[in-house]
């Protein structure tokens, strides 16, 4: 198990891209696109930017 | 009682910031390393334990670093100070490593400036023999660790290089977020650019098939996880200092969580969208010169791929000069914003601890990395770039600090106030289980890591300090010497000096 493996050996490649590479490809893309959107979005519709004020001695022992 | 205090330098806008840490993140390691250990290691089943250590390891330490620049409003010696008089060194030691790194990663930078100089020439030097060209020709590699003589035209770029970098950060950090706007975008643009110059060329699919087709079986083996999280660890500049000193510069109510978030999904794209412009340019490679395509890719990493295998697939393809230009330009763009946050957080944490301006320590810190950038220069250069490098920035270095900065944030220190710190002004919140990734969790896959490496070395065929005619290894010895030296001058910065860390005014005057 901890030794390494000839990976690629289980591989048969024969110049063409199955079904589950395009999947696997398209699904990356998607998660890519659909992250960044949804982080973009929160950042657009975020309204409560009112955060406490927080003070020094919270930190640590700044001694 | 007076609100936590604010630097009076700040990124100015939050995009500037975030732009500016994916510069950081995003180098030269996403386009000549991901795409090799993808392939290495079962295709685009490596992408399912490569996520899973993104959002296991990668995501919540750099909301971990954030937090602490961003509370504390201190680079990461002080930032450590705060949390802790006894961890100071914590935040020194990425600081004294990122002086050894920025070193030898602008010396990658002047070859990538001269290889943009030759892209222009009507026929690029490496058209006939790309190998020998940048081993025999450029570098007159001596294949030794004897310096021999030093290649003057790599001196010229490395000095533009770093009054490159000067430039770049002399005007501070508003003027870095302003520049990051152009900076980053452009490099990621042009790798869009390479991808679908790739995806046209003959022989693309042949290439792809080797990314993309997924070997499941590979998930069993456990050396296809180390290699996940040890990529997902380098590729986000986490424990290097630099985020934290990014974060102390954010103004008191902007994101954490986000802005974490947008940096490790972007780091990722470019990595992953990088990975189908190798493949595919050297997927036509293979196709052109009549070979199998594993004897191309196997090369296909490192500065093998970025001065080797990449320029020779451009020179066999129509308008070489080009495609060149668009390749070296965006690897110095990539590489140029991953140095000067290096040496920003050098700056800053020098700053912070000496109160001195920073217009009289660039200079210095300039005139410094560029004197000590003239050893790599030198015709056995590289093989010293190699040795220091494997040492710095692998599990000796970065892992290591990643591990001791887990373990005092997340054992000696309050990590609920970071959580509500960071919950308190971002766009979405985390939850209790981010306390027990960061206690827990990360400082347990970390020290695996570095045991598991620490094991590999000493019992590594030929020896790992001596060999087996008891002769001295003396890169090893010198790479040793150095982590050794880096931590004891860490430990040393942490107690001279002030220890009195203000920096900044009240938010109300700002």
């Amino acid at each position: 198990m901890f030794e390494k493996i000839n990976i690629l050996s289980k591989i048969q490649y024969d110049g063409h891209l199955s079904a589950t590479a395009y999947i696997i490809l398209s699904v990356v893309l998607m998660g890519i696109i659909c992250g960044l959107g949804w982080c973009f979005y929160r950042a657009v519709t975020a309204t409560d930017k009112s955060a406490e004020p927080q003070l020094p001695d919270e930190i640590g022992d700044n001694t | 009682m007076a609100e936590l205090l604010e630097r009076k330098e700040n990124w100015g806008s939050r995009s500037g910031f975030v732009l500016a840490a994916i510069g950081s993140a995003v180098g030269l390691g996403n386009i000549w390393r991901f795409p090799y250990e993808s392939y290495s290691n079962g295709g685009a089943a490596f992408l399912v334990p490569y996520l899973i250590a993104m959002l296991v390891v990668g995501i919540p330490l750099l909301i971990m670093e954030f937090s602490l620049g961003h509370f504390t409003q201190l680079a990461a010696p002080g930032a450590f100070r705060q949390v802790s008089k006894h961890t100071e060194f914590v935040g020194w030691w990425p600081i004294v490593l990122c002086c050894i790194i920025v070193c030898y990663y602008s010396i990658i930078l002047a070859w990538c400036f001269n290889y943009l100089v030759f892209s222009f020439y009507q026929v690029v030097p490496w058209a006939e023999n790309a190998k020998t060209f940048f081993f025999d020709e450029y570098l007159k590699f001596n294949n030794s660790f004897s310096l021999g003589n030093i290649r003057w035209s790599i001196v010229i770029s490395l000095f533009v290089v770093w009054v490159a970098m000067y430039f770049s950060i002399f005007r501070g950090i508003g003027w870095i977020g302003k520049m990051a706007i152009w900076v980053v975008p452009l490099p990621c643009l042009m790798v869009l650019i390479l991808t679908f110059r790739g995806l046209t060329l003959e022989g693309a699919v042949n290439g792809l098939e080797y990314y993309l087709e997924p070997n499941w079986e590979s998930l069993k083996n456990v050396v296809v996880w180390r290699h996940a999280f040890g990529q997902v660890f380098f590729s986000m500049t986490v424990a290097f200092g630099v985020m934290i000193t990014y974060a102390s510069f954010l103004h008191r109510k902007s994101d954490i969580n986000n802005n974490a978030l947008i940096v490790g999904i972007s780091n990722f794209a470019v990595s992953f969208i990088a990975g189908i412009a190798v493949f595919t340019t050297m997927g036509s490679l293979a196709v052109k010169q009549g070979v199998e395509i594993s004897q191309v890719l196997d090369k296909s990493q490192g500065p093998g791929l970025a001065f080797v295998a990449f320029p020779a697939a451009l020179s066999n393809l129509p308008a070489t000069q080009f495609f060149s230009v668009l390749f070296f330009t965006a690897l110095i763009l990539l590489g140029l914003s991953s140095a000067f946050s290096m040496t920003e957080s050098i700056l800053a944490s020098l700053c912070d601890k000496t109160g001195w301006s920073s217009k009289c320590v660039l200079p210095a810190l300039s005139v410094g990395g560029f004197g000590f950038g003239i050893f790599f220069t030198t015709e056995g250069g590289l093989s010293w770039l190699g040795a220091i490098d494997n040492f710095v920035n692998g599990t000796w270095g970065i892992v290591l600090v990643g591990l001791v900065e887990s373990i005092a944030i997340g054992w000696f220190y309050k990590l609920h106030v970071l959580r509500r710190h960071a919950n308190a002004r971002s766009d979405w919140q985390i939850g209790r289980w981010w306390e027990w990734l960061i206690k827990y969790i990360i400082p347990l896959i970390l020290g695996s890591l570095f045991i598991w490496s620490l094991c590999d070395d000493f019992t590594k065929e030929g020896g790992f300090l001596l060999n087996d005619n008891g002769q001295a290894i003396w890169p090893n010895i010198v790479g040793l010497s150095l982590m050794v030296g880096a931590f004891i001058t860490a430990v040393i910065l942490s107690m001279v000096g002030r220890t009195d860390y203000t920096n900044g005014q009240e938010p109300e005057n700002v």
